[in-house]
């Protein structure tokens, strides 16, 4: 759900670069990074909202979260982190296409195998076992372990085993360690285009 | 007084304008300068410019000139290929951030957002320009109050006509009061009551002591508002000058005269208007329907050549006088006119 809610970020940039917006901000003596914050600031706020009212609607409809409120906070923030490295990704997919069906397929190519290929809808044991061994590389089966974790209070963290801390941290800890990782990566590699990024290809 | 010694007074007189105004560095110089794309297109091929501080300068030539990249590279869009670029003495490549918070821009495409009310665009903009948090409200108001727009405010851009549009753009590009603005082609697609209002607008700036560089294809445009120009053509400089010079050129305007009868009479017509006292400079040229005269005083001696004619027993059916279209100045300068298919295909690369 954070996934599909970040796909469309990077179509928002390719809006703003096919309605002259973006060169006007190109233009502008804003520093590239600040660029990148609000845009994403602004897609996280969103998320956030998003991931609250299912929590909500789930709530309502019998789910029960076994951390309590904290737990709940705690999927959210694990929904933001999720949403971050893929909005890096789908905006610096927005920069190299500069077109905004590219932009969209190249992100939606990406998202259902990574969804499919991951925890998301079954228990891993359940899947065959070269789909168990892609779910292990997939950050899905991190984020989506952390948050259910965090729902159940046990460590579900199947792909690797962590066992340093108690119960549900095994799951959580980990999972925030590669969203963590993976969002400042490819945050950093949005960046770095934005700085570059000119209004046309040059020799 | 010339029109940037009343620039760098005025420059002076205004106390929170940057100092970029009164030290007598040019705003712009650009030696040899280069840019060819990435597909192979060479768009611009050794380009020398000099611009100095409160000139209102233009860039006159047909699509796919290279008018628009090389004000690209200026306003640091681009990455030049080859050759230096300063602008108010920062050097495009080195510090591109410090030749951003001196320059205005205003591109070629209207870009403002359509989502946003004309006041909230002006503040997304002092928002990005780093204006100080106290100036922005007087800031604002100024500036819509300038373009005209101050009674539609809360209006969103969506909702405003193509003239509103780009003078909104135009404000959006000055919230910094920046000594140097770049706008490309600001006119083009306006109808003529928008487009003399915006040049109304681009002639206050400049008199407020900016220096402005404008790229257009219109001669009338550049020459109601240039101080001097430079006449591009397939990514180099064929002529430079201030827009009289460039007329001269020219020749002065031209009278075109219709005649009945053959090919004879058109010959004595071209004899009658060649001999003619009041066109000491004139070209005459035969063409199908009579004749077309070249001359500086074309417009004000024209009827006498009718006269004459109609004395020397020629019939005049109809006379058309005109200003010399861009056409003409390519004609006298390059010995060649525009040509219609190499328009069409550069107009496709230029971005």
């Amino acid at each position: 759900m954070s996934l599909a809610a970040a796909v469309t970020s990077g179509v928002g940039l390719v809006n703003d670069i096919e309605n002259g917006m973006f060169e006007k901000v190109l233009v502008s003596p804003m520093n590239r990074t600040a660029v990148f914050v609000g845009k994403t600031a602004a897609e996280v706020f969103r998320i956030a909202v998003q991931v609250a009212i299912i929590l909500g609607l789930g709530v309502v409809l019998g789910a029960e979260i076994a951390t309590g409120l904290v737990g709940a906070a705690g999927i959210v923030a694990i929904g933001i982190l999720f949403s971050l490295w893929f909005v890096a990704l789908s905006n610096a997919l927005a920069v190299l296409t500069r077109d905004q069906e590219s932009t969209i397929i190249g992100a939606n190519l990406l998202q259902f195998p990574l969804l499919f290929l991951s925890s998301a809808f079954l228990p891993l044991a359940a899947l065959p076992e070269w789909i168990q061994t892609v779910a292990m590389v997939n950050p899905v089966t991190y984020g989506v372990d952390a948050a259910r974790a965090l729902m159940l209070d046990r460590d579900v963290m199947t792909v690797i085993e962590v066992t340093a801390f108690d119960g549900a941290l095994n799951s959580v800890l980990p999972g925030v360690a590669v969203l963590l990782a993976l969002a400042l990566g490819l945050g950093a590699v949005t960046v770095t285009l934005l700085t570059r990024a000119t209004s046309s290809d040059v020799r | 007084m010339t029109n940037s010694e009343r620039g760098a007074g005025e420059a002076a007189r205004d106390g929170h304008r940057p100092a970029a105004g009164a030290d007598g560095r040019p705003a712009v110089t650009v030696e040899d300068l280069r840019l060819t794309y990435g597909d192979g297109t060479e768009a611009v091929r050794g380009v020398d410019l000099r611009i100095p501080q409160g000139e209102f300068f233009g860039f006159l030539g047909p699509n796919g000139a290279g008018k628009t990249t090389t004000i690209k590279v200026l306003s640091t869009l681009l990455s030049p290929t080859g050759g230096t670029v300063g602008v108010n003495g920062f050097d495009v490549t080195g510090v591109p951030r410090k030749v951003r918070e001196s320059i205005g821009y205003m591109a070629q495409e209207t870009s403002i957002d359509p989502e946003l009310t004309a006041e909230e665009n002006v503040r997304f903009a002092c928002e990005a320009y780093g204006v100080p948090r106290g100036d922005r409200q007087d800031r604002i108001a100024e500036l819509l109050e300038l373009v005209e727009l101050a009674a539609v405010a809360d209006k969103r851009a969506e909702e405003f006509s193509g003239g509103m549009k780009k003078r909104l753009d135009a404000a959006t590009a000055l919230v910094h009061e920046p000594p140097l603005v770049f706008l490309d082609e600001p006119t083009t697609g306006l109808d003529p009551k928008a487009r003399n209002r915006l040049w109304e607008y681009f002639e206050a700036i400049n008199d407020r002591g900016t220096t402005i560089l404008l790229t257009t294809q219109y001669l009338e445009e550049a020459d109601r508002l240039c101080d001097r120009l430079a006449v591009m053509l397939d990514g180099a400089i064929v002529a430079e000058g201030s827009p009289t010079e460039l007329k001269r050129r020219v020749g002065g305007e031209v009278l075109d005269v219709d005649l009945e009868g053959g090919a004879d009479a058109r010959r004595r017509a071209a004899t009658i208007a060649g001999d003619f006292d009041a066109f000491a400079d004139a070209s005459v040229e035969v063409t199908d329907e009579g004749i077309s005269v070249t001359a500086r005083t074309a417009r004000q001696h024209g009827t006498d050549l009718l006269v004459a004619l109609r004395d020397a027993g020629l019939t005049v059916t109809g006379f058309n006088v005109r200003a010399p279209t861009l056409d003409d100045v390519f004609l006298a300068i390059t010995g060649d006119g525009l040509d219609d298919d190499a328009d069409a295909v550069s107009s496709e690369v230029s971005p």
